[in-house]
């Protein structure tokens, strides 16, 4: 499965698109430490043309909820 | 009441392992998810009560207002959703809920021998109103710390963060004390999650199976191995920190070395046995150590030393103070080890502990960077032993400040240096 949130995150975590998963965090991702973390909303932000609060990034600690805090936002993917 | 502080978590660890023992067969027939965590939830009632009755109770009383402030929370929240002219009451109601978990312990570790009193004496005054027995039993005990308020207090927090940012439904009082009384993690940790230990996607809790047994048995006796022996054989080398005026330099840096391990092995081993535990009942709690002293960089060693504290440090102090954010994130780096530094204790020692730390982060930062921008590689082996080692030395060159009051520590870094 591939789509632009998983492109978006292959990217800036520098890993393949494949192993990425719904439940790809933090904790279960070396490659997504704080600096990457950081990468990651301003690429979201500038991708998706949207602006998160911190709430929402606090929410977003997998994949999976990330896809839907954005979805919630009403970007589609 | 005698006057003793003295409290053994090996002990805990050994009564919780007899008691699982007997509860097992109880749980396994027992499937229910609700007779399940009512179990678990019992039996570390019953744990605290075997240390002193009057610790259930404050922990019941902790725990029962985590309950109402996290109901309190999820239904403002709730509100919000519909009136978003709300959230600012709904933000001041969770900031006061959060500083109001994180009292008990901040008292304790500012007015730590005054708290210890207090809770004591009203602990046991209490217990007088429910039980003649309990007060008499309670009475025979030795004055104690407030064990496992620490960790108590961030999973508190981390429960309450959650469900202000709306991850966590109001929750029953059962699910509540089913959290804050997990056995395997009421005295030493880890600072488990809920997600943890919660229903999987079948709306069950994990069913024990004979791998889990295997390997929640090797895990635990690893553990105990660990602790008992292992940590047992390290531990003479502690006298440095009281004899280090009077040894050579050679021998402060060989104690010292030592020491780091021991309290390493120490550490890592009550971890290995609460994660072992959790696993005899089905659970698969997230790792709390992964080889610290083998990271080849600082960042490396805080992703994988007390693992549990770092990643809520990182949900709930990096985050929010904006850590993801170019221009925030030096700022949110430092409240976050500070608050990783403070919780052990609120000193001067600790203090510099953060701010030794926090510039250690800094560092390796505009390192990276540097070695980026002029591609400079460090994958040689020798390479990667250096930084191995000059990883090493710079934390244990912090291990001092751990266990010493600040002015002791520099005198103990004046004795490694021959001053």
């Amino acid at each position: 499965m591939s789509d632009a949130l998983l492109d978006l995150f292959a990217e800036v975590l520098e890993v393949d698109a494949g192993s990425l998963k719904e439940d790809t965090s933090p904790d279960n991702t070396p490659q997504w430490d704080s600096l990457a973390a950081m990468g990651l909303v301003a690429a979201i932000e500038e991708k998706f043309n949207v602006q998160l609060s911190t709430k929402e990034i606090m929410k977003m600690t997998t994949i999976g909820l990330a896809r839907q805090t954005l979805s919630a936002k009403g970007v589609s993917f | 009441m005698k006057f003793s502080l003295e409290y053994s978590s090996t002990a805990f660890f050994l009564d919780l392992l007899a008691l699982s023992l007997l509860l097992l067969p109880i749980y396994l027939v027992a499937s229910g998810t609700r007779t399940r965590q009512v179990t678990l939830t019992l039996s570390g009632l019953y744990l605290l009560l075997f240390i002193a009755p009057r610790l259930a109770l404050l922990s019941l009383f902790f725990w029962l207002l985590v309950f109402a402030m996290q109901r309190l929370i999820a239904n403002l929240e709730n509100k919000a959703q519909e009136k978003p002219d709300i959230s600012s009451l709904v933000l001041f109601v969770f900031i006061a809920a959060v500083l109001g978990t994180l009292t008990p312990m901040l008292w304790w570790k500012t007015q730590e021998w005054e708290f210890v009193k207090l809770i004591n004496l009203s602990g046991n005054s209490a217990l007088s109103l429910f039980s003649r027995t309990l007060w008499e039993i309670d009475l025979a005990r030795n004055i104690i710390m407030p064990v496992g308020l620490s960790f108590a207090t961030f999973r508190a927090v981390d429960l309450l963060v959650k469900t202000y940012i709306g991850k966590f439904r109001a929750m029953s009082l059962r699910e509540v004390f089913y959290y804050g009384f997990f056995p395997p993690v009421l005295v030493v940790g880890p600072i488990i999650e809920y997600e943890e230990i919660k229903e999987g996607a079948s709306g069950k809790l994990p069913a024990p199976k004979s791998d889990d047994f295997l390997a929640g048995a090797l895990r635990t006796a690893w553990g105990f191995f660990k602790v008992l022996f292992l940590a047992s054989l390290l531990q003479p080398s502690a006298q440095i920190l009281d004899t280090f005026n009077t040894q050579s330099v050679s021998t402060i840096w060989i104690y010292l070395f030592v020491y780091t391990w021991f309290f390493y092995i120490n550490f890592s081993g009550y971890s290995d046995i609460a994660i072992g535990i959790a696993r005899l009942y089905g659970f698969k709690l997230k790792e709390n150590f992964n080889n610290p002293f083998f990271a080849r960089n600082i960042i490396e060693f805080w992703s994988s030393w007390h693992m549990s504290l770092y990643r809520f440090a990182r949900r709930n102090v990096f985050v929010p103070l904006g850590g993801y954010r170019e221009n925030r994130h030096l700022y949110a780096l430092a409240g976050t080890m500070m608050t990783i530094a403070l919780w052990h204790a609120l000193s001067a020692s600790m203090v510099t502990f953060g701010i030794y730390h926090t510039i250690g982060l800094i560092l390796h930062r505009q390192f990276t960077k540097w070695k980026d921008r002029n591609n400079i590689s460090l994958d040689h082996p020798a390479a990667q032993l250096a930084c191995l080692l000059f990883t090493y030395l710079f934390v244990m060159l912090s291990f001092p400040l751990i266990v010493l009051p600040l002015g002791t520590a520099l005198e103990f870094y004046g004795s490694m240096f021959g001053m």
